[in-house]
């Protein structure tokens, strides 16, 4: 990826000194220049404008009519909405429901390889996903966004199957006198550092999402 | 191998892509996350319900969940609940955003001019950059709001001072007694409240310098080459900026004297 340079530097400079500053102060200000000397100007303009904002915002000028501001912004918002509608007919989302991933993988024509390989998962983890053996709080949501992605399906569409009950596996025998229970549904995170058959690389991906303890 | 399908990679919906200074990928918060796992599998009306809740709730549903529900609803075709959810983000800060451009000729024009911006953050995500939405929301608003500030400033300078720059003594001959040291030590709770009350009755660069020195804490003049400072902001002499500290100075006696003895 190119370096940003020009006034795409100087955003993302303003962008982080807005983030590292939280309120404008000479100290942090002197510090930025100090690390950015081509940009004072622009660095101490922004901080003038920035503190010219705050004093403005503390002046007493009545209270506003909320109701008709929500009106003009609903108004501005339907634009963008309808703005954004073609976008969406090129590609249509699909509102069945899912009843299992590798199948659905099927019906568009691709392998199961290739579809574990664009969601960054193994085929042993969507067999799992489809005996719904993986628990849902646990699924990152980026996970459910890119399933919804790949199948153009709507993410409630994709939550509902992942929030399914546990199954059988089909065509097992069992040979047990006693019926066979199912698994307990596991954390994905567990499921992700155990699989052999996932790479690093993925395995790595997917662990960047696990939260903290 | 064969390679995958073009329109796999095509996806509407995607995980955050923006990364931070340090290169390192954005990620929401661990109760934002829960917070849309709960929300997803929700029937319209109580997730509609949840969005409603007060800040001081502590089911209040975060800002960033919103930004995210919205955006999905939107791309699922749901209009209904998308309208419905941003109308709810909107109302919740309306009043601050206004607050922003207190005083504008053109205040309405600068709010919607935030919200547009928003919203098309929201749903395109601006190569990212919109990602921040579901990270730290009110800072990223706020960066909105601040350039969105800057562009309705200057039709605005009139609202912001009257007292403009050409009212104001060049003189570089007056003597000055200006206390250098006022505005280097902490204020007290005193001088805050008279500095705040003071704002009303400067105007102009007066009132901006006036502010920068005594609130702010902003060097008349400096060897040290990355000090901000007045002069050269203002582009004026120190001498200059003492004059106008002085003529600050006298008309808050004055108006001391009339407004509090």
């Amino acid at each position: 990826m190119n370096k940003p340079s020009g006034p795409e530097l100087l955003d993302e400079i303003l962008d982080a000194y807005f983030a590292a500053a939280q309120i404008p102060n000479r100290e942090v200000l002197r510090e930025w220049i100090k690390k950015y000397p081509q940009y004072e100007r622009e660095l101490t303009d922004f901080t003038f404008a920035w503190i010219q904002m705050e004093e403005a915002s503390s002046a007493n000028h009545g209270k506003p009519d909320i109701d008709h501001l929500v009106l003009k912004a609903m108004s501005t918002v339907q634009n963008l909405y309808n703005d954004n509608e073609s976008e969406k007919t090129s590609s249509p989302i699909n509102n069945n429901s899912i009843e299992k991933l590798v199948a659905e993988a099927d019906v568009q024509g691709f392998s199961q390889d290739q579809f574990a390989a664009q969601l960054k998962l193994s085929v042993n983890l969507l067999w799992k996903f489809d005996r719904h053996l993986i628990q849902y709080s646990s699924i990152p949501v980026e996970l459910i966004e890119k399933v919804a992605g790949v199948l153009h399906r709507g993410l409630q569409i994709v939550a509902e199957y992942f929030q399914k009950q546990p199954t059988l596996a089909l065509n097992a025998s069992y040979k047990a006198k006693r019926q066979p229970q199912v698994s307990e549904p596991t954390n994905f995170f567990d499921e992700v550092r155990s699989d052999t058959d996932l790479s690093n690389e993925d395995r790595a991906y997917w662990l960047a999402f696990e939260p903290p303890n | 191998m064969e390679s995958a399908p073009a329109e796999l990679s095509g996806s509407n919906l995607s995980p955050l892509i923006h990364r931070d200074k340090e290169g390192v990928l954005l990620k929401r918060a661990p109760d934002v996350d829960a917070q849309i796992h709960d929300a997803l599998v929700l029937a319209p009306a109580a997730l509609l319900k949840w969005a409603e809740k007060e800040a001081q709730d502590p089911e209040f549903l975060k800002d960033e969940a919103l930004v995210f529900l919205i955006r999905a609803f939107h791309k699922s075709g749901n209009k209904d609940i998308t309208n419905q959810l941003s109308e709810i983000l909107i109302r919740r800060w309306t009043p601050f955003i206004y607050s922003k451009f207190n005083g504008f000729v053109d205040a309405d024009d600068a709010f919607c001019a935030v919200i547009k911006i928003l919203f098309t953050h929201i749903l395109f995500r601006d190569n990212g950059r919109g990602d921040f939405l579901q990270v730290k929301f009110g800072l990223h608003l706020k960066r909105i709001i601040m350039s969105v500030f800057r562009t309705h400033r200057d039709k605005n300078e009139k609202e912001l001072s009257t007292f403009t720059f050409s009212d104001l003594s060049n003189e570089e001959d007056e003597d000055t007694d200006w206390d250098e040291s006022i505005g280097s030590e902490e204020l007290s709770p005193e001088d805050s409240v008279f500095i705040d009350e003071a704002i009303d009755v400067l105007t102009g660069d007066l009132q901006e310098v006036y502010i920068l020195r005594r609130k702010y804490d902003f060097q008349i003049e400096s060897i040290d080459p990355n000090e901000p400072t007045l002069s050269k902001y203002f582009g004026k002499t120190p001498r200059t900026i003492r004059n106008w500290l002085n003529q600050a100075d006298e008309i808050l006696k004055k108006w001391q004297g009339e407004n509090h003895e």
